[in-house]
Protein backbone atom coordinates (compact mmCIF):
# COMPACT_ATOMS: atom_id res chain seq x y z
CA UNK A 1 0.00 0.00 0.00
CA UNK A 2 2.78 2.34 0.99
CA UNK A 3 4.57 1.52 -2.23
CA UNK A 4 1.51 2.42 -4.31
CA UNK A 5 1.15 5.75 -2.49
CA UNK A 6 4.76 6.44 -3.38
CA UNK A 7 4.06 5.59 -7.03
CA UNK A 8 1.07 7.96 -7.10
CA UNK A 9 3.13 10.77 -5.54
CA UNK A 10 5.97 10.17 -8.01
CA UNK A 11 3.43 10.11 -10.86
CA UNK A 12 2.00 13.47 -9.81
CA UNK A 13 5.49 15.03 -9.59
CA UNK A 14 6.42 13.60 -12.98
CA UNK A 15 3.06 14.87 -14.28
CA UNK A 16 3.83 18.43 -13.15
CA UNK A 17 7.18 18.27 -14.93
CA UNK A 18 5.42 16.93 -18.04
CA UNK A 19 2.90 19.79 -17.77
CA UNK A 20 5.60 22.45 -17.71
CA UNK A 21 7.52 20.83 -20.57
CA UNK A 22 4.33 20.49 -22.66
CA UNK A 23 3.38 24.11 -21.95
CA UNK A 24 6.76 25.46 -23.01
CA UNK A 25 6.81 23.28 -26.13
CA UNK A 26 3.19 23.98 -27.05
CA UNK A 27 3.62 27.24 -29.05
CA UNK A 28 6.02 25.41 -31.38
CA UNK A 29 3.71 22.40 -31.63
CA UNK A 30 0.47 24.18 -32.60
CA UNK A 31 -0.53 22.43 -35.87
CA UNK A 32 -1.43 25.63 -37.74
CA UNK A 33 0.01 28.71 -36.02
CA UNK A 34 -1.23 32.12 -37.10
CA UNK A 35 1.86 32.53 -39.34
CA UNK A 36 0.96 29.42 -41.36
CA UNK A 37 -2.74 30.25 -41.41
CA UNK A 38 -2.00 33.65 -42.95
CA UNK A 39 0.03 31.97 -45.71
CA UNK A 40 -3.16 31.27 -47.62
CA UNK A 41 -4.12 34.95 -47.62
CA UNK A 42 -1.12 36.63 -49.24
CA UNK A 43 2.51 36.33 -50.33
CA UNK A 44 5.58 36.45 -48.11
CA UNK A 45 7.24 39.79 -47.29
CA UNK A 46 4.26 41.74 -48.62
CA UNK A 47 1.49 43.61 -46.82
CA UNK A 48 -1.97 42.25 -47.62
CA UNK A 49 -5.35 43.24 -46.24
CA UNK A 50 -7.13 41.27 -43.54
CA UNK A 51 -10.91 41.58 -43.50
CA UNK A 52 -11.78 42.06 -39.86
CA UNK A 53 -15.50 41.81 -40.67
CA UNK A 54 -15.33 38.42 -42.41
CA UNK A 55 -17.56 35.70 -41.01
CA UNK A 56 -14.46 33.66 -40.21
CA UNK A 57 -11.67 36.22 -39.91
CA UNK A 58 -8.09 35.11 -40.62
CA UNK A 59 -7.13 36.56 -37.23
CA UNK A 60 -9.75 36.49 -34.44
CA UNK A 61 -10.43 39.35 -32.04
CA UNK A 62 -9.20 42.18 -34.25
CA UNK A 63 -10.66 45.58 -33.42
CA UNK A 64 -13.46 46.34 -35.94
CA UNK A 65 -12.76 50.08 -35.69
CA UNK A 66 -9.42 49.55 -37.44
CA UNK A 67 -8.35 48.44 -40.89
CA UNK A 68 -5.52 45.92 -40.98
CA UNK A 69 -2.74 44.83 -43.27
CA UNK A 70 -0.48 41.94 -42.39
CA UNK A 71 2.98 40.96 -43.59
CA UNK A 72 4.57 37.58 -42.96
CA UNK A 73 8.28 38.15 -42.96
CA UNK A 74 11.19 35.78 -43.38
CA UNK A 75 14.51 37.42 -42.70
CA UNK A 76 17.48 36.37 -44.80
CA UNK A 77 21.05 37.37 -44.21
CA UNK A 78 20.21 41.04 -44.53
CA UNK A 79 18.02 43.39 -42.49
CA UNK A 80 14.58 44.05 -43.92
CA UNK A 81 13.08 47.53 -44.21
CA UNK A 82 9.47 48.24 -43.34
CA UNK A 83 8.03 51.52 -44.60
CA UNK A 84 4.56 52.84 -43.81
CA UNK A 85 3.33 56.31 -44.78
CA UNK A 86 1.47 58.07 -41.97
CA UNK A 87 -1.49 60.36 -42.52
CA UNK A 88 -4.02 61.79 -40.09
CA UNK A 89 -5.40 58.64 -38.50
CA UNK A 90 -3.94 56.69 -35.62
CA UNK A 91 -1.48 54.27 -37.21
CA UNK A 92 0.51 51.54 -35.49
CA UNK A 93 2.91 48.77 -36.40
CA UNK A 94 3.14 45.68 -34.19
CA UNK A 95 5.64 42.85 -34.53
CA UNK A 96 4.91 39.23 -33.57
CA UNK A 97 6.60 35.85 -33.49
CA UNK A 98 5.08 33.19 -35.83
CA UNK A 99 2.95 32.01 -32.89
CA UNK A 100 1.50 35.47 -32.27
CA UNK A 101 3.54 36.65 -29.29
CA UNK A 102 4.12 40.40 -29.55
CA UNK A 103 7.69 41.61 -29.23
CA UNK A 104 7.53 45.24 -30.29
CA UNK A 105 5.11 47.98 -31.33
CA UNK A 106 5.23 51.62 -32.30
CA UNK A 107 2.68 54.14 -33.46
CA UNK A 108 2.54 57.25 -35.63
CA UNK A 109 4.10 59.37 -32.89
CA UNK A 110 7.40 57.76 -33.90
CA UNK A 111 6.99 58.83 -37.53
CA UNK A 112 9.70 60.90 -39.19
CA UNK A 113 8.94 62.88 -42.36
CA UNK A 114 5.44 61.43 -42.53
CA UNK A 115 6.45 57.79 -42.41
CA UNK A 116 7.26 54.97 -40.05
CA UNK A 117 10.55 53.37 -41.10
CA UNK A 118 11.82 50.26 -39.35
CA UNK A 119 14.91 48.17 -39.95
CA UNK A 120 14.00 44.61 -39.00
CA UNK A 121 17.03 42.56 -38.04
CA UNK A 122 17.16 38.82 -37.50
CA UNK A 123 18.50 37.17 -34.34
CA UNK A 124 21.74 35.93 -35.87
CA UNK A 125 22.83 38.95 -37.86
CA UNK A 126 26.22 40.41 -36.96
CA UNK A 127 26.07 43.80 -35.27
CA UNK A 128 25.60 46.78 -37.56
CA UNK A 129 28.69 48.75 -38.55
CA UNK A 130 29.61 51.46 -36.03
CA UNK A 131 27.78 54.65 -36.82
CA UNK A 132 25.36 52.95 -39.21
CA UNK A 133 22.39 53.59 -36.96
CA UNK A 134 23.21 57.28 -36.78
CA UNK A 135 23.20 57.43 -40.60
CA UNK A 136 19.56 56.39 -40.81
CA UNK A 137 16.33 57.75 -39.42
CA UNK A 138 14.85 54.24 -39.27
CA UNK A 139 14.18 52.52 -35.97
CA UNK A 140 16.09 49.26 -35.52
CA UNK A 141 13.97 46.36 -34.27
CA UNK A 142 15.59 43.05 -33.47
CA UNK A 143 13.33 40.08 -34.08
CA UNK A 144 13.83 37.12 -31.71
CA UNK A 145 13.09 34.80 -34.65
CA UNK A 146 13.95 34.80 -38.34
CA UNK A 147 10.25 34.61 -39.24
CA UNK A 148 7.29 36.52 -37.89
CA UNK A 149 4.40 38.83 -38.57
CA UNK A 150 4.07 42.60 -38.93
CA UNK A 151 0.58 43.93 -38.26
CA UNK A 152 -0.30 47.38 -39.59
CA UNK A 153 -3.41 48.91 -38.05
CA UNK A 154 -5.02 52.20 -39.02
CA UNK A 155 -8.01 53.70 -37.24
CA UNK A 156 -10.94 54.11 -39.63
CA UNK A 157 -13.99 54.76 -37.50
CA UNK A 158 -15.87 56.53 -40.29
CA UNK A 159 -16.62 55.14 -43.78
CA UNK A 160 -15.23 58.28 -45.47
CA UNK A 161 -11.80 57.48 -44.01
CA UNK A 162 -11.59 54.27 -46.05
CA UNK A 163 -9.98 55.94 -49.09
CA UNK A 164 -7.22 57.55 -47.03
CA UNK A 165 -6.53 54.23 -45.33
CA UNK A 166 -6.41 52.43 -48.68
CA UNK A 167 -3.83 54.99 -49.83
CA UNK A 168 -1.76 54.34 -46.73
CA UNK A 169 -1.88 50.59 -47.28
CA UNK A 170 -0.96 51.01 -50.95
CA UNK A 171 2.15 52.96 -49.94
CA UNK A 172 3.21 50.50 -47.23
CA UNK A 173 6.03 48.10 -47.90
CA UNK A 174 7.31 45.22 -45.83
CA UNK A 175 10.48 44.72 -47.85
CA UNK A 176 11.29 48.26 -48.92
CA UNK A 177 14.59 49.45 -50.41
CA UNK A 178 17.06 50.67 -47.79
CA UNK A 179 16.07 54.15 -46.62
CA UNK A 180 18.43 56.96 -47.63
CA UNK A 181 20.84 58.09 -44.93
CA UNK A 182 19.86 61.13 -42.94
CA UNK A 183 21.66 64.42 -43.66
CA UNK A 184 24.96 64.69 -41.84
CA UNK A 185 24.69 66.59 -38.56
CA UNK A 186 25.99 70.14 -38.69
CA UNK A 187 27.31 70.11 -35.14
CA UNK A 188 29.65 67.66 -33.44
CA UNK A 189 27.76 64.80 -31.83
CA UNK A 190 29.33 65.63 -28.46
CA UNK A 191 27.59 68.96 -28.31
CA UNK A 192 24.45 67.97 -30.11
CA UNK A 193 21.14 67.72 -28.39
CA UNK A 194 20.14 64.08 -28.63
CA UNK A 195 16.45 63.80 -29.27
CA UNK A 196 15.16 60.33 -28.70
CA UNK A 197 12.28 59.75 -31.03
CA UNK A 198 11.14 56.43 -29.66
CA UNK A 199 7.72 56.39 -28.05
CA UNK A 200 7.97 56.06 -24.28
CA UNK A 201 5.51 53.20 -24.47
CA UNK A 202 7.77 51.21 -26.75
CA UNK A 203 9.18 48.10 -25.24
CA UNK A 204 11.77 45.48 -25.64
CA UNK A 205 13.87 44.50 -28.58
CA UNK A 206 14.46 47.95 -29.99
CA UNK A 207 17.38 50.27 -30.09
CA UNK A 208 16.86 53.96 -29.58
CA UNK A 209 18.15 55.77 -32.61
CA UNK A 210 19.11 59.38 -32.06
CA UNK A 211 17.87 61.90 -34.57
CA UNK A 212 20.39 64.02 -36.42
CA UNK A 213 21.42 67.01 -34.34
CA UNK A 214 19.88 70.38 -35.24
CA UNK A 215 22.21 72.99 -36.74
CA UNK A 216 23.88 75.35 -34.27
CA UNK A 217 21.92 78.45 -33.47
CA UNK A 218 22.92 81.58 -35.43
CA UNK A 219 24.06 84.40 -33.20
CA UNK B 1 5.60 -8.46 -13.66
CA UNK B 2 4.68 -6.41 -10.65
CA UNK B 3 7.46 -3.97 -11.41
CA UNK B 4 6.17 -3.46 -14.94
CA UNK B 5 2.66 -2.80 -13.63
CA UNK B 6 4.00 -0.21 -11.19
CA UNK B 7 6.05 1.51 -13.91
CA UNK B 8 3.03 1.60 -16.21
CA UNK B 9 0.92 3.07 -13.41
CA UNK B 10 3.56 5.72 -12.73
CA UNK B 11 3.70 6.83 -16.38
CA UNK B 12 -0.08 6.70 -16.76
CA UNK B 13 -0.52 9.01 -13.75
CA UNK B 14 2.21 11.34 -15.03
CA UNK B 15 0.66 11.52 -18.50
CA UNK B 16 -2.85 12.08 -17.15
CA UNK B 17 -1.74 14.83 -14.73
CA UNK B 18 0.69 16.52 -17.15
CA UNK B 19 -1.40 16.52 -20.30
CA UNK B 20 -4.65 17.08 -18.42
CA UNK B 21 -3.30 20.19 -16.73
CA UNK B 22 -1.95 21.44 -20.06
CA UNK B 23 -5.32 20.95 -21.74
CA UNK B 24 -7.02 22.82 -18.90
CA UNK B 25 -4.46 25.63 -19.02
CA UNK B 26 -4.99 26.14 -22.74
CA UNK B 27 -8.77 25.98 -22.58
CA UNK B 28 -9.06 28.23 -19.54
CA UNK B 29 -5.72 29.99 -18.94
CA UNK B 30 -5.05 30.49 -15.23
CA UNK B 31 -3.94 34.08 -15.86
CA UNK B 32 -1.40 34.38 -13.06
CA UNK B 33 -0.34 37.79 -14.40
CA UNK B 34 -3.86 38.98 -15.23
CA UNK B 35 -5.31 42.18 -13.81
CA UNK B 36 -8.99 41.80 -12.88
CA UNK B 37 -11.23 44.78 -12.13
CA UNK B 38 -14.88 43.80 -11.74
CA UNK B 39 -15.78 41.77 -14.85
CA UNK B 40 -12.83 43.21 -16.80
CA UNK B 41 -9.65 41.18 -17.20
CA UNK B 42 -6.44 42.32 -18.83
CA UNK B 43 -3.15 40.60 -19.42
CA UNK B 44 -0.64 43.45 -19.30
CA UNK B 45 1.45 42.85 -22.41
CA UNK B 46 4.71 43.88 -20.81
CA UNK B 47 6.34 40.50 -20.53
CA UNK B 48 9.18 39.39 -22.75
CA UNK B 49 8.51 36.56 -25.19
CA UNK B 50 8.82 33.29 -23.29
CA UNK B 51 8.49 34.77 -19.82
CA UNK B 52 4.89 33.62 -19.30
CA UNK B 53 4.41 30.14 -20.80
CA UNK B 54 0.70 30.11 -19.92
CA UNK B 55 0.10 33.35 -21.85
CA UNK B 56 2.29 32.22 -24.76
CA UNK B 57 0.49 28.86 -25.01
CA UNK B 58 -2.95 30.51 -24.86
CA UNK B 59 -1.98 33.03 -27.57
CA UNK B 60 -0.48 30.36 -29.83
CA UNK B 61 -3.55 28.14 -29.68
CA UNK B 62 -6.02 31.02 -30.08
CA UNK B 63 -4.45 32.26 -33.33
CA UNK B 64 -4.95 35.87 -32.18
CA UNK B 65 -2.48 38.76 -32.40
CA UNK B 66 -2.89 40.51 -29.02
CA UNK B 67 -1.96 44.10 -28.31
CA UNK B 68 1.73 44.64 -27.61
CA UNK B 69 3.06 46.86 -24.86
CA UNK B 70 3.60 49.73 -27.26
CA UNK B 71 0.02 49.42 -28.52
CA UNK B 72 -1.82 49.83 -25.24
CA UNK B 73 -4.02 47.80 -22.95
CA UNK B 74 -7.00 45.58 -23.75
CA UNK B 75 -9.66 44.63 -21.22
CA UNK B 76 -11.99 41.71 -21.85
CA UNK B 77 -15.28 41.03 -20.09
CA UNK B 78 -16.94 37.65 -20.54
CA UNK B 79 -19.34 38.13 -17.63
CA UNK B 80 -21.53 40.86 -16.20
CA UNK B 81 -20.89 42.48 -12.81
CA UNK B 82 -22.62 39.56 -11.07
CA UNK B 83 -20.41 36.97 -12.72
CA UNK B 84 -23.00 35.61 -15.18
CA UNK B 85 -21.67 34.78 -18.65
CA UNK B 86 -22.63 37.34 -21.29
CA UNK B 87 -25.46 36.01 -23.46
CA UNK B 88 -26.18 37.70 -26.78
CA UNK B 89 -29.92 37.16 -26.38
CA UNK B 90 -29.96 39.42 -23.31
CA UNK B 91 -29.77 43.20 -22.96
CA UNK B 92 -26.81 44.68 -21.07
CA UNK B 93 -25.94 48.22 -20.07
CA UNK B 94 -22.26 49.18 -20.08
CA UNK B 95 -22.05 52.44 -18.20
CA UNK B 96 -19.40 54.44 -16.42
CA UNK B 97 -16.01 56.05 -16.93
CA UNK B 98 -13.33 55.04 -19.43
CA UNK B 99 -9.62 55.55 -18.62
CA UNK B 100 -7.78 58.14 -20.65
CA UNK B 101 -6.10 57.02 -23.86
CA UNK B 102 -5.20 58.58 -27.19
CA UNK B 103 -7.79 56.30 -28.80
CA UNK B 104 -10.17 53.84 -27.22
CA UNK B 105 -12.76 51.47 -28.63
CA UNK B 106 -15.51 49.30 -27.17
CA UNK B 107 -16.42 46.23 -29.25
CA UNK B 108 -18.49 43.07 -28.95
CA UNK B 109 -17.14 39.78 -30.31
CA UNK B 110 -18.50 36.27 -30.39
CA UNK B 111 -16.53 34.06 -28.03
CA UNK B 112 -14.48 32.70 -30.95
CA UNK B 113 -13.38 36.19 -32.01
CA UNK B 114 -15.76 36.92 -34.89
CA UNK B 115 -18.33 39.73 -35.09
CA UNK B 116 -22.12 39.65 -34.93
CA UNK B 117 -23.38 40.28 -38.47
CA UNK B 118 -25.99 43.04 -38.42
CA UNK B 119 -27.79 45.27 -40.92
CA UNK B 120 -26.45 48.43 -39.28
CA UNK B 121 -22.86 47.15 -39.75
CA UNK B 122 -22.15 48.35 -36.25
CA UNK B 123 -19.62 46.32 -34.32
CA UNK B 124 -17.95 48.79 -31.98
CA UNK B 125 -17.76 52.38 -30.81
CA UNK B 126 -14.69 54.56 -30.81
CA UNK B 127 -14.26 57.13 -28.06
CA UNK B 128 -14.67 59.93 -30.60
CA UNK B 129 -18.16 58.86 -31.69
CA UNK B 130 -19.89 57.57 -28.59
CA UNK B 131 -22.37 59.84 -26.81
CA UNK B 132 -21.41 60.66 -23.21
CA UNK B 133 -23.01 62.40 -20.28
CA UNK B 134 -21.76 65.63 -18.71
CA UNK B 135 -19.21 63.76 -16.57
CA UNK B 136 -17.71 62.04 -19.62
CA UNK B 137 -19.15 58.66 -18.68
CA UNK B 138 -20.43 56.36 -21.41
CA UNK B 139 -23.75 54.57 -21.53
CA UNK B 140 -23.82 51.78 -24.11
CA UNK B 141 -26.47 49.10 -24.52
CA UNK B 142 -25.84 45.70 -26.11
CA UNK B 143 -28.97 44.01 -27.39
CA UNK B 144 -30.08 41.72 -30.24
CA UNK B 145 -32.78 44.28 -31.09
CA UNK B 146 -32.35 47.94 -32.10
CA UNK B 147 -32.25 50.40 -29.21
CA UNK B 148 -32.05 54.19 -29.10
CA UNK B 149 -28.73 55.79 -28.17
CA UNK B 150 -25.42 53.96 -28.08
CA UNK B 151 -26.52 50.52 -29.25
CA UNK B 152 -24.20 47.62 -30.08
CA UNK B 153 -26.01 44.72 -31.78
CA UNK B 154 -25.51 41.16 -30.53
CA UNK B 155 -26.92 37.79 -31.61
CA UNK B 156 -28.07 34.51 -30.08
CA UNK B 157 -24.67 33.36 -28.85
CA UNK B 158 -22.27 33.91 -25.96
CA UNK B 159 -20.12 36.99 -26.42
CA UNK B 160 -17.33 39.06 -24.92
CA UNK B 161 -16.84 42.82 -24.66
CA UNK B 162 -13.41 44.27 -25.44
CA UNK B 163 -12.35 47.69 -24.20
CA UNK B 164 -9.11 48.62 -25.91
CA UNK B 165 -7.05 51.60 -24.81
CA UNK B 166 -4.47 52.60 -27.43
CA UNK B 167 -1.39 54.59 -26.55
CA UNK B 168 -2.39 54.92 -22.92
CA UNK B 169 -0.27 55.84 -19.95
CA UNK B 170 -2.61 54.42 -17.31
CA UNK B 171 -1.27 52.04 -14.72
CA UNK B 172 -2.06 48.35 -15.13
CA UNK B 173 -2.39 47.78 -11.39
CA UNK B 174 -5.81 46.59 -10.27
CA UNK B 175 -5.84 48.94 -7.27
CA UNK B 176 -5.36 52.02 -9.44
CA UNK B 177 -7.80 50.85 -12.10
CA UNK B 178 -10.58 50.23 -9.58
CA UNK B 179 -13.50 52.54 -10.33
CA UNK B 180 -12.10 53.68 -13.68
CA UNK B 181 -13.83 51.08 -15.85
CA UNK B 182 -17.53 50.92 -16.79
CA UNK B 183 -19.95 48.55 -15.07
CA UNK B 184 -21.77 45.83 -17.01
CA UNK B 185 -25.33 45.23 -15.79
CA UNK B 186 -27.86 42.79 -17.19
CA UNK B 187 -31.06 44.69 -17.96
CA UNK B 188 -33.26 41.90 -19.22
CA UNK B 189 -33.10 38.37 -20.55
CA UNK B 190 -35.72 36.39 -22.49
Amino acid sequence: MKRWLLIVAAGVVLGLITHLAALIALPALVPVPVYSRLAGHGPLNTFFLVDVRAQHPAVPFLDPKFRYAVCRFRLGGQPQYVHVPVEGSYTALSFYTPEGQPFFALNHRSAVDGALDVVLRGPHLPPAAPGAAEQSTALVVESPRSTGIVLLRVLASEPYEADAVAGQFAGASCDAPAPPPAPAPAAPQDDALQILRMSPSNGRGAKIVPMPAPPPEQR
Amino acid sequence: MRLIAQALALFAIAAAVGLGLTELAVRDPPGFADVAVGPWVSHPPNEAVGSDPYFDAAVATSGALPLARGDGLAFTAATDDEGRSLDGRCVYRIAGPVPSARVWTLAVHTDDGALFANAARRFAFAGSEVMRDSTGAIDVVTSPHARPGNWLPTGPAPFVVKLRLYDTTISDSAAQLDGTLPAIARVSCP
